[in-house]
């Protein structure tokens, strides 16, 4: 078990070191110079545009600029933005906010989705089933920022139950709506998940011979059926609670939520690659690091996975 | 008083709703008693009712099946009255502690995802507390279970228990669940087709092992087979069965000398494991093995001639061995191992042999699929090697070696009709016109003895045997010398067995064909094959006629083989 783990962390540093490099180049490769989009119409001193360009490394050859980079992301240095103020700063402001969301919104999923799922799975062409089914239909079906601003509508604006917007009050009363919104789909989808794993387990031959065993259908459910459910459930689960963090610019946007995404979408628009890339990377560290912990957990559930181990086959 | 008393039984399935709702009866007004202690089988090919009759007693029907009619009385419980099945909670005290099941498949029925001994404790404390009153502490739950696996003959139960189903074998498993079966000392224990998965010798220990199991504990049997042989050397009561009714009913040896029913006699005399002889076609004779000779080609010349070739020889391997080597081991594993044997012109070989001995790789070499490690196979007086040196000569090897393989559902695309199936290598080999190939599409559904129209039909139309015909027929489209049939009728029912082998052997005597038959049933080896090639471990063991074979085997190998064929020793 301790080389499976070893194996799957050592594979994810060139991941890690690919991805950062593509975003690296595809940000820096953009048109248009950064320095004079600061200055806008003004003409800056030479002087002054030189210092900049040292400062940020800006002269130096593409892949040399790369290394400042990493070296800066391994000394948790990871430099000023434009306006001045430290990247990690800002980051450490904002990924809190986005982590509590996130959250707030994984908890959402597992519980509604998974839930609404094995019972729909056990009960199929119930009225319950046909009613969740439906509506998860309709989850997917609506784009999330519509989603958003229908919510805020009715739960906020109209029905004046929760509040419409977050701005700096970062709790959990404040990010109950926007985590629902961002949650939204992934309930869907895990509700769907579980309900056909289910459904596809229940017929299993070793479902029935645990019922032939005695066992009552509840400790079969439980045991056989869900437990063996779980793996695709837990594979989309922890990629899922990466795309989270990443899709939550619509809604951060949405509901004024100063994290991750939002620091992201204002410096896209600033042109300031320095932040940008290094909101991405760490983005990209979540997916890395939650398919690592997928595979660790994917071991743990199915003991045919473990790899690094010698299997008979007899 | 009997254990289990079934009167007048009826199960149903639906499919659909409203008007499209289609019925069928699976089981219709059966009747039968279990004393206690007693071993009965029934015994019927697939669709006869025969495991929804067993998984009715215990109210683990699949899908739609429902009980519609008649009563079940087991030890003084009624678990179905008058066409209405008892509440699932008294099917549960009785499911483990008083009924046990042994299922088909040991390979689906345990649970990859617990340990060995997670799943056989699971029974334990399943029905504890309903035999002794008391939850059982997580100390005697394992011993329990221990002894459980020990009495199923598992070696090395203890530190077996850790671990998980995909480190055992077929034969492991299966002990595995007669463990679980018999863990609670249930009084009857249902087993449905309990060793059609295993290999003939495994089955034999196995249900020897069973044998005794139940006779030491006074536990009743009810086997589930569609094997004949079988059933009337295990259980002391046969019930056969046919399309959801009992056809006959008696003691097993007497049904077997004096048949009544005509689909009993049926039975009897499909059954390979009661046949003695070969069969014996009625058709005339091919005249004259032609020699088919290479076209006249230049391209040909790489073909160099095998030296001492006999004339009489389709096929002649020397000393083949092939291995394949394993990832994380040093050693490569030899799945064939210097074997040499001949294969006559039409005639059939057979290659019998359990999973494992190689037999199937050897097919796939002698098809030109596989090369050999070492050693050399011929074909027609060249080497095979050759062959596949030119574009030309491999295709004309191909056309000349065809291959039917086990499973007739997947080796027909299922989007490809009937008739388009059995063409395409008349396409490929750019035979005729379009119209001289539908004749000859027609002409090898009547050869196989299905209707025309079957050509317009898709694969899932058809039922297995007449998908095993499409596949002989798609075959012996080129007019093949060689045909390898690797467990061609291993999927199949006796009855349909029976026609299949017996087509089989018509074609043979009609076209001139030789065949290569590959299979682990020694029984079907006596009613087709001229010759006999028994492997294991991919080593031959054995080789001969097969008529010496079966009546004066050298080899104990070979005489254990025989002696696991089921209903050996009844007739």
């Amino acid at each position: 078990m301790g080389r499976y783990i070893a194996l799957r962390i050592l594979q994810a540093i060139p991941v890690v070191l690919g991805t950062t490099l593509l975003i690296y180049f595809l940000v820096f490769a953009m048109p248009g110079d950064p320095i004079a989009a600061m200055f806008g119409d003004k003409q800056p001193p030479a002087g002054v545009v030189q210092q900049i360009r040292d400062n940020y490394h800006l002269n130096d050859p593409f892949i040399v600029q790369y290394f400042y980079f990493l070296k800066g992301v391994f000394t948790l240095d990871l430099g000023n933005a434009f306006n001045g103020r430290p990247i990690a700063e800002l980051i450490g402001a904002a990924l809190p906010v986005t982590a509590v969301l996130a959250g707030l919104a994984f908890v959402f999923e597992i519980l509604i989705g998974v839930t609404c799922g094995i019972v729909a799975g056990i009960k199929r062409r119930s009225i319950f089933d046909n009613t969740v089914l439906i509506i998860s239909l309709v989850l997917i079906s609506i784009p999330t920022f519509v989603m958003g601003y229908v919510l805020q509508f009715v739960l906020g604006v109209q029905l004046k139950i929760l509040p419409t917007t977050v701005g700096s009050n970062v709790d959990l009363l404040h990010m109950l709506m926007p985590a629902l919104v961002l949650a939204g789909v992934s309930i869907a989808y895990i509700f769907r998940l579980t309900r056909g794993e289910m459904a596809q387990t229940l017929l299993a031959d070793h479902v029935r011979t645990a019922r032939a065993k005695g066992l009552t259908a509840k400790q079969v459910t439980l045991r056989h059926v869900f437990r063996n459910s779980l793996m695709p459930l837990v594979t989309y689960v922890g990629t899922d609670l990466a795309a989270l963090m990443g899709g939550a610019l619509v809604t951060e946007t949405v509901f004024n939520i100063h994290g991750i995404g939002y620091l992201m979408y204002t410096n896209i628009h600033k042109g300031d690659g320095t932040v940008v890339v290094s909101v991405v990377a760490i983005l990209v560290l979540a997916y890395v690091v939650s398919n690592i912990i997928v595979d660790c957990l994917y071991a743990l559930l199915d003991p045919r996975i473990r790899v690094g181990k010698k299997v008979s086959s007899g | 008083m009997a254990l289990i008393d079934v009167q007048n039984l009826s199960v149903d399935f639906t499919a659909g709703s409203g008007k499209s709702k289609r019925v069928l009866h699976a089981v219709k007004n059966i009747s039968f008693k279990i004393e206690p202690g007693e071993r009965v089988a029934i015994v019927g090919e697939s669709g006869s009712g025969k495991s929804t009759t067993a998984h009715a007693l215990i109210n683990l029907l699949p899908g739609s099946g429902k009980v519609v009619g008649g009563s079940v009385n087991f030890d003084a419980k009624q678990l179905v009255t008058d066409g209405h099945a008892a509440q699932e909670k008294e099917f549960v005290e009785v499911r483990g502690s008083g009924i046990g099941l042994v299922p088909q498949d040991p390979m689906s029925n345990l649970n990859p995802v617990w340990k060995i001994g997670t799943q056989v404790e699971e029974a334990i404390w399943a029905n504890s507390a309903a035999q002794n009153g008391k939850k059982l502490d997580k100390k005697e739950a394992h011993d329990a279970a221990v002894q459980a696996l020990e009495n199923a003959g598992l070696s090395d139960a203890k530190s077996r228990m850790k671990q998980y189903p995909h480190e055992f074998s077929g034969g492991m498993r299966q002990r595995v669940l007669i463990g679980i079966a018999l863990a609670n000392n249930p009084k009857l224990l249902i087993a449905d087709e309990p060793t059609s998965a295993l290999d003939v010798t495994v089955q034999k220990v196995i249900l020897d092992h069973l044998d005794c199991l139940v006779k030491e504990l006074g536990t009743a049997v009810l086997f589930i087979t569609h094997d004949l042989g079988l059933a009337a050397e295990r259980a002391e009561k046969l019930i056969v069965m046919y399309k959801g009714e009992i056809v006959e009913a008696g003691p097993a040896v007497e049904i077997l000398k004096n048949p009544q029913h005509p689909y009993t006699k049926k039975l009897i005399s499909a059954a390979p494991s009661l046949a003695s002889t070969r069969l014996e076609s009625t058709k005339a004779a091919f005249s004259g093995y032609s020699d088919r000779p290479l076209p006249e080609d230049l391209s040909f010349s790489h073909l160099r001639n095998v030296p001492n070739f006999a004339a009489e020889s389709l096929v002649e391997v020397y000393g083949v061995t092939k291995e394949f080597s394993i990832r994380g081991q040093k050693e490569p594993l030899k799945a064939v191992d210097n074997i040499t044997f001949t294969v006559r012109k039409g005639q059939t070989t057979a290659l019998v042999g359990e999973s494992g001995s190689g037999k199937s790789t050897v097919a796939n070499i002698v098809l030109g699929l596989l090369a050999p490690t070492h050693g050399e196979v011929a074909f027609n007086g060249h080497y095979l090697a050759d062959y596949s040196k030119s574009r030309a000569t491999l295709k004309h090897f191909r056309k000349m070696v065809q291959p039917v393989f086990q499973n007739p559902y997947g080796s027909l695309d299922p989007l490809v009709s009937i008739g388009n199936s059995i063409k395409e290598p008349l396409n490929l080999h750019k035979i005729g016109t379009k119209k001289e190939r539908d004749a000859r599409v027609a002409e090898l559904l009547e050869l196989v003895q299905l209707p025309n129209a079957l050509k317009t039909r898709y694969p899932n139309e058809l039922s297995g045997g007449q998908r095993q015909r499409v596949a002989i027929a798609r075959a012996i489209a080129l007019n093949p010398e060689l045909v390898v049939l690797d467990e061609a009728v291993s999927a199949l029912d006796v009855l349909v067995q029976e026609q299949i082998l017996t087509l089989l052997n018509d074609l043979q005597k009609e076209l001139g064909m030789t065949y290569m038959f590959i299979t682990h049933d020694l029984a079907v080896v006596r009613l087709i094959a001229d010759e006999a090639v028994v492997m294991q471990h991919g080593k031959i063991v054995e080789r001969g006629a097969t008529e010496t074979l079966f009546n004066n085997p050298k080899k104990e190998y070979t005489k254990n083989l025989l002696d696991a064929i089921p209903g050996k020793h009844i007739l």
